[in-house]
């Protein structure tokens, strides 16, 4: 092991030592009256933690550091055979715990979906029951030596104190340990003011219900002022924000009861604790199940944004597949040109007595058609380039232009002649630029395919630009070819519509999600006499 | 006396029927130059060139016959044929050429033509 991972372990291990103590002694500082068994026992949510965040190979270490730590907490106020047996049944509780979470939970706990946070409530409530029937207080009252207690007062109170702390300890550690400090620095500011307000609110909240005196602490309504900001965790903040939050709400509902204020100091001391834990218990699992379901859910939507953006790349790839002959060609007319200029230069060259003008102007010929072609070249580069989309004011006009001039080949191959008319002073549209420009370019190419039986003097594009009454820019393109077939209207932009004979049938489909993703609409229509006419509205810029 | 060639540049592309015409005149030959077939049949009565370089690329004609449609017309030059398309399916007898095309093998062409006339 090298030295700095020996350092950053000693480290832990002291960390976690001075934390475990730490908890043994505040969970002894708030308990029931007179007895020993705590409120919430803080120190088994901690060893939880600790236990599922270290390799098992490390498990013996993390309890001989937590043993010490306990039996240097709780000496010399119990007796030696009741330290050693609570830390024993602590250890079976929590490794029981670890174990079952890391089998059936999928390691590591991110508390980010629905499934784990139900195995994880569920083990939560289940394995501290069962376990209690082991701890002394409860087999002592079981066997009538324990003065203090029944059994039946004594196993509910041990098994909510270790539940409250699974629920409202062990996620906190685990999920802060796993975000880390650093990440926090580069949220963006308007996330981290949203997290200032939200936690002002709590504390707010949280003063007001149970910091309130006895005259105020009568209102039931107190409580449920604590949710608006525990929602608002859950749903904004996610699983680390929600739990940080319940367990910001639980520390200050028990600050106040054991300053005697708040709600729950009505009740006699039993039911005050009992009732303290049933509001912990009650809003925990909720809070993190939904903080889990929005998880899920923001999870789902960007997977759809993901594959949404890999499908418009594939569909990109493919009509750059149909346009490689295209290119071919267009690449070949400057280098054709390239070519003859040299050779005309260098025979002129070599004839002697060549007129330098005439060089000039060839150089300048080949030199300007060698741009010709790197702007063919990167063109088609940034068409095909797969990136996150980048939305940005656009001059609809350049990317029209740009899908025209991508589409050159079949339209020159065609003759088809474009009729440009743009209105004047049209305001920017909101868009990325290559996925409209993909949209563009997909009509056009339809067009053009459709053209294909149309007499060569009839083949005319009319692509127009002009403001739609409202916010919007919208572009047509009409084309003098076959229209649309009967009742096609819609289903044309279904996926796998097709009536080319080599046509995967995306364009449109493609094409429509991308003008809806962008607040948009594009839809066709028959035209009167021959062809279609396809309609794109964009949203304009203010 | 032999007057020297004239040679008709048909492109619908400026700089290529430009450079094109800049090579012919370098190697000595002379040139006229055409945007479109219909204006070289429109030329033919003013003078009738030796061979025609024709770039496949024309709307007018679809292009790949052209020299079909030349034909058709009563015109019947040497034509050679210069494209930038990998498709090339062609029932008539002119010499192809794929773009970009080097001055030994285009006046290779030209040389051939001339003499068959």
């Amino acid at each position: 092991m090298p030295p700095s991972k020996r350092v950053s372990l000693a480290g832990w291990l002291i960390a976690l030592a001075v934390g475990y103590y730490l908890a043994v002694r505040l969970g002894l500082s708030f308990r029931f009256q007179n007895s020993l068994i705590g409120v919430v026992w803080i120190a088994n949510g901690v060893l939880l933690a600790a236990l599922l965040l270290t390799r098992p190979s490390r498990w013996v270490l993390v309890y001989s550091i937590t043993a010490l730590a306990h039996a240097a907490a709780v000496f010399p106020q119990a007796p030696v055979w009741r330290v050693v047996w609570q830390i024993g049944i602590n250890a079976a509780l929590t490794i029981s715990m670890a174990l079952l979470l890391r089998r059936s939970a999928a390691l590591p706990l991110t508390f980010a979906t629905r499934r784990q946070v139900l195995i994880y409530a569920a083990a939560a409530f289940g394995l501290p029951a069962l376990l209690a029937l082991g701890t002394p207080v409860v087999v002592r009252a079981m066997l009538n030596l324990e003065p203090d207690y029944q059994f039946l007062v004594a196993w509910p109170r041990v098994a909510l104190s270790n539940a409250t702390a699974t629920l409202l300890i062990t996620p906190v550690i685990v999920l802060w340990a796993q975000h880390g400090v650093q990440p926090v620095q580069r949220v963006s500011t308007r996330r981290g003011l949203e997290a200032a307000v939200i936690l002002l609110f709590l504390l707010a909240v949280g003063f007001v219900a149970f910091g309130s005196g006895p005259e105020v602490a009568r209102y039931p309504a107190l409580l449920v002022l604590v949710f608006p900001p525990l929602l608002w965790a859950a749903v904004r903040l996610g699983p680390l924000g929600a739990s940080t939050a319940l367990l910001g709400i639980a520390a200050l509902s028990a600050w106040g009861t054991a300053g005697q204020l708040g709600p729950f100091v009505l009740f006699s001391d039993a039911t005050r604790v009992l009732s303290l834990q049933l509001f912990w218990i009650t809003m925990s699992t909720p809070i993190l199940l939904l903080a889990a379901v929005i998880r899920e859910r923001e999870q789902a939507e960007s997977t759809l944004l993901t594959l949404r953006q890999h499908l418009a790349h594939a569909t990109r790839v493919a009509t750059a597949g149909e346009l490689s002959g295209a290119l071919a060609h267009e690449l070949r007319q400057p280098l054709m040109s390239i070519q003859a200029n040299a050779e005309a230069a260098s025979t002129l060259l070599g004839r002697g007595g060549a007129d330098p003008e005439q060089l000039r102007a060839i150089l300048e010929d080949i030199a300007q058609q060698n741009r010709y072609a790197a702007d063919v070249i990167t063109r088609m580069r940034s068409f095909l380039q797969e990136r996150e989309p980048r939305f940005e004011q656009l001059v609809l006009e350049t990317v029209v232009q740009n899908a025209l001039a991508l589409t050159r080949g079949p339209l020159d191959r065609l003759g088809v002649v474009v009729n440009t008319d743009v209105g004047a002073g049209l305001p920017r549209v909101w868009g990325d630029s290559v996925q409209i420009v993909q949209v563009v370019l997909n009509l056009i190419l339809n067009a053009c395919e459709s053209m294909t039986h149309t007499p060569i003097a009839e083949r005319v594009l009319r692509v127009q630009i002009a403001r739609d009454h409202g916010q919007f820019l919208e572009l047509t393109i009409e084309d003098r070819g076959e229209g649309l077939p009967l009742g096609a209207d819609e289903r044309m932009f279904e996926p796998f519509f097709t009536t080319k004979e080599s046509g995967l049938g995306l364009g449109l489909a493609v094409g429509r999600s991308i003008v809806t993703a962008h607040g948009g609409r594009l839809w066709g229509e028959d035209n009167e006499g021959r062809g279609a006419t396809f309609h794109l509205l964009l949203r304009t810029v203010a | 006396m032999e007057t020297v060639p004239l040679i008709a540049i048909v492109d619908d592309e400026p700089s290529v029927r430009v450079a094109l015409g800049r090579l012919c005149r370098a190697y000595g030959l002379r040139t006229g130059e055409f945007a479109s077939v219909r204006d070289l049949v429109a030329s033919l009565a003013e003078q009738r060139p030796d061979c025609v370089v024709l770039d496949l690329q024309l709307p007018d004609c679809e292009g790949l016959d052209a020299d079909v449609w030349l034909r058709d017309r009563g015109v019947d030059l040497p034509v050679i044929i210069i494209t930038g398309r990998d498709d090339v399916k062609r029932s008539s007898e002119s010499v192809v050429l794929p773009k970009p095309v080097d001055a030994k093998t285009l006046f290779a062409a030209i040389r051939t033509a001339l003499e068959a006339r």
